[in-house]
């Protein structure tokens, strides 16, 4: 069969760009590289979907991000992903800027915006440092889960007809009649058009179908997660520098505390962790908040953001008028993905018919649950399987961990992972020795008497 | 309706389980694994049993003879279940079936400790497959019979990171060293003895791992000297190749299960008999304090057990309490209120804050010594026990390692 079209990339961009053709009743395959979709900048930010005050106004960043904001309390609640409109405050002494951050927003579409202090300021915030005067406060912000929204529009999409392809590397790509020919993992794929949503990966997949390649950069941001607490019940940046938002403190929609993101240009994709990084979030942290709880550090890690100029690049090619091309997407990339997706499925793909309903997905809860296997989450044996067994496999252990939390509470796994393994390689009929942490040589152990 | 509920089936709570019986109370026993003996089944090292059984077992030899010894009892035993909230006179639990809720009169906490993880130590570097907390390498060797890879670094001389360089080397892993950030082991001298210098591990004190490296899996780390602040000394820096990293970094307490309004400090607070702030509510074994040894974690299990079991009969006799304090010394002493008791005699347990040679324990109340005991050595990384008599308790007390 010749699919409409192929989307190259799981992330959040990709998944959602796979939904919305889905919905407009196209065929489709989504083909992600590794074990699982949202392992790259989508499993590793702040998880927040942003109110849009901050991108320049009339750029692509503020257009998508206020529609993407609209657009995600729906789509969250049809895809049984939890969402949570918390709302945000950019604290800071400088009233001017403030105000001027106020008006961009409002420019931009952002509604219910205001400038906050005194005591509706400490109600917000009751941890913040009392040197800190003003606020602007944006009440549209709220939180999602970035890595399970992603997973659930691949998910509903599967289940009215779209087709995901995890672990497929392409080889090569042939261009026959005005088909694409797509070599890899011993198939071939047909399709008319391509969108490279590729993320980090943009530019290789450029190369195979012979399209623009962009000067891509990468910023690292370091983060630490707190286990769950009330520190803080809305998110809090500082003010806005050339390099970002700032180091934010927020809560997630899980109710952990997210610390971070530092901001840091890198040469190559480098996740690690870094003294330097820890160290400036801890101090930053401390200057802004009191009663930090510290104490209940559970994990760091670090995502990578990506850019390719100031603003998102989403057109078409200049060089194949079938390829559409995604880079750059960093903050508010998560927030803008149901808009790129609408834009690019309605604008640059010109596929105007009425959106289809959809079949629900399930999700993986149930009751009861069996017998608990993540002791800190509370996650039972048979919400695992359901996420093993689920129309996109979870087949690593991390895939299972974005799915039903089983590993992200405060032992991390240290309690649980043998049996998250054990579960995994009993429902794929696998040996215990194959089951993989994420990527596909992430072996977590080995055959006995090397 | 129950007299009494025990949460956690090892040592502590298989004790707890029997003394409460021995009372004459109704006892369930819930484990939220498929059998009971906890950690135990685990460490199928010898070295278990010595002060309870008086001779030498391996773990699950251990957990199969308290398990007879429960079974024998006729103590109702709920197995795959786990506790997820308690409060006074009442535990609510999933099991594979559901959710149920338990009246009960009195309650032992025994659900032991968790290790700590990466993230709590701030382990820097990449997330990558082959990082593990040594417990789990050790279900995986001892459960499952497979391997975490073929060249192991161990950090943290903890008990179960020493247990763990002899397993890995016995079964042809090579450890490549243990890395200890204090100048001290906090485990066993025995295991420093017979796991690391009769295989002639490497163990180098004041050393930690610094960054985490490799693409998929772990491919090497490495490891610095620290200074006295347990700062790494940057020019110290070192790369050691390895497949696999074990933590062996500390134990914590699992005690979320309590309700808010235990008091607590360092730890949950307890008299004598195991009581905590809560009436009605008591605790033992790991998740109190972490134990060198099953063998104390039963005991404290046992007095735990004993006066839950005298609660719920209405039995428990009430008497004014006084505050154990301890000089700097010491890092802790448990427990931290006495009942004033006429007759009998309680124990203190202790750990020290730095290793001492040839030192008197003392045990003050007001001017007077109360109890002393005295010590040929006495390190962090052993407990020291010393009894003390009830009548002789007028007032606050305190302890001291004698300068």
């Amino acid at each position: 069969m010749i699919f409409d079209y192929v989307v190259i990339g799981g992330g959040v961009i990709g998944t959602a760009i796979f939904n919305k053709l889905v919905r407009k009743g196209k065929t489709c395959v989504l083909l992600e590289r590794e074990p699982d979709l949202a392992t790259g900048a989508t499993k590793a930010n702040s998880g927040l979907i942003h109110a849009g005050f901050d991108a320049e106004s009339g750029s692509l960043k503020a257009k998508f991000n206020v529609r993407g904001n609209e657009l995600t309390e729906n789509l969250a609640k049809e895809l049984k992903v939890p969402f949570k409109r918390t709302g945000a405050v950019v604290v800071g002494n400088d009233l001017e800027k403030l105000k001027a951050l106020l008006e961009r927003g409002e420019k931009n579409g952002v509604r219910g915006l205001e400038i906050v202090e005194g005591d509706k300021l400490k109600s917000l915030v009751p941890n913040l440092k009392e040197d800190i005067k003003y606020a602007l406060y944006a009440p549209s912000a709220g939180l999602i889960s970035p890595y399970m929204f992603a997973i659930a529009l691949a998910e509903e999409g599967v289940i009215n007809g779209g087709v995901c392809k995890l672990s497929f590397e392409i080889d090569r790509v042939e261009q026959k009649d005005g088909v694409f020919e797509i070599f890899g993992n011993n198939e071939v794929l047909q399709a008319r058009k391509v969108i490279n949503s590729a993320g980090a990966g943009f530019n290789e997949v450029s190369k195979l179908f012979k399209t623009e390649e962009f000067p891509i950069k990468f910023r690292r941001g370091e983060y630490i997660v707190l286990d769950k607490s009330d520190f803080v019940k809305l998110t809090v940046f500082p003010l806005p520098t050339a390099l970002g938002k700032g180091i934010l403190a927020t809560p997630t929609v899980d109710g952990n505390i997210l610390l971070g993101p530092t901001a840091e240009d890198i040469e190559a994709f480098n996740t690690e962790t870094t003294e330097c990084g820890i160290d400036k979030i801890i101090s930053y942290i401390n200057s802004t908040f009191n009663n930090v709880p510290l104490n209940k550090n559970i994990r760091q890690f670090s995502g990578i953001r990506v850019s390719c100029g100031e603003d998102f690049v989403v057109t078409e090619s200049k060089l194949n008028p079938n390829v559409i091309l995604i880079a750059g997407i960093n903050s508010p990339g998560l927030s803008s993905a149901p808009a790129i997706a609408e834009y690019v499925v309605e604008e640059l793909l010109k596929e105007h018919s009425e959106d289809k309903p959809m079949i629900a997905r399930k999700g993986y809860t149930c009751e009861p649950a069996g017998k608990i296997i993540c002791k800190c989450e509370k996650v039972g044996e048979k919400e695992i399987e359901n996420a093993i067994n689920a129309p996109i496999p979870a087949t690593t252990v991390d895939a299972v961990k974005r799915r039903v939390r089983a590993g992200m509470g405060r032992c991390q796994g240290g309690q649980c992972m043998l049996d998250i393994c054990k579960l995994i390689a009993k429902n794929l009929n696998i040996e215990l020795e194959e089951v993989k942490k994420e990527s596909a040589k992430s072996n977590i152990m080995f055959k006995g008497g090397f | 309706m129950v007299d009494v509920v025990v949460i956690g089936g090892g040592p502590a709570g298989m004790s707890a389980s029997l003394k409460a019986k021995q009372q004459g109370a109704s006892v369930l026993l819930i484990d939220s694994e498929p059998r009971l003996g906890g950690i135990l089944n685990q460490c199928i090292h010898n070295g278990f049993g010595l002060k309870h059984f008086k001779e030498e077992l391996t773990g699950p030899e251990y957990a199969s003879r308290l398990e007879k010894e429960v079974k024998e009892a006729g103590i109702e035993i709920m197995l795959n279940s786990y506790v997820n909230f308690i409060q006074k006179n009442m535990v609510y639990v999933i099991t594979p079936n559901g959710q149920e809720k338990i009246d009960c009169k009195a309650i032992v906490l025994c659900a032991g400790a968790r290790e700590r993880s990466a993230g709590e130590i701030y382990l820097k570097g990449k997330r990558l497959a082959g990082v593990y907390t040594a417990g789990s390498v050790q279900k995986m060797i001892n459960f499952y019979g497979k391997l975490p890879g073929k060249r192991a670094v161990i950090l943290g001389s903890g008990d179960i990171g020493l247990i763990m360089a002899r397993r890995l080397t016995l079964e042809g892993v090579k450890v490549e060293a243990v890395l200890e950030i204090m100048e001290h082991s906090s485990g066993l001298r025995r295991n420093i003895r017979q796991c690391i210098e009769d295989f002639n591990i490497p163990l180098k004190f004041s050393h930690t791992v610094t960054r985490v490296v490799g693409k998929d899996r772990v491919e090497g780390v490495y490891y610095a000297q620290v200074d006295e602040n347990r700062k790494p000394i940057l020019s110290t820096e070192k790369l050691l190749e390895c497949d696999c990293l074990l933590l062996s970094v500390g134990l914590i307490p699992e005690n979320s299960l309590l309700p808010e309004s235990v008091k607590r400090n360092k730890f949950v607070i307890v008299d004598d008999e195991r009581q905590t702030s809560e009436e009605g509510i008591f605790i033992s074994g790991n998740v109190l304090h972490i134990h060198d040894l099953a063998d104390n974690a039963t005991e404290e299990g046992e007095i735990a057990g004993k006066f839950a079991g005298l609660y719920s009969q209405g039995k428990l006799e009430k008497f004014d309490k006084v505050n154990l304090s301890f000089s700097k010394n010491i890092s802790y002493c448990m427990p931290s209120l006495i009942n004033k008791k006429n007759e009998g005699k309680f124990t203190i347990y202790m750990r020290a804050n730095a290793n001492f040679l040839k030192k008197n324990i003392l045990v003050k109340c007001g001017n007077e010594v109360i109890a002393k005991k005295f010590c040929i050595g006495i390190t962090t990384g052993e407990m020291q026990e010393i009894e003390v008599e009830y009548s002789k308790v007028k007032d606050d007390i305190f302890v001291d390692i004698e300068e």
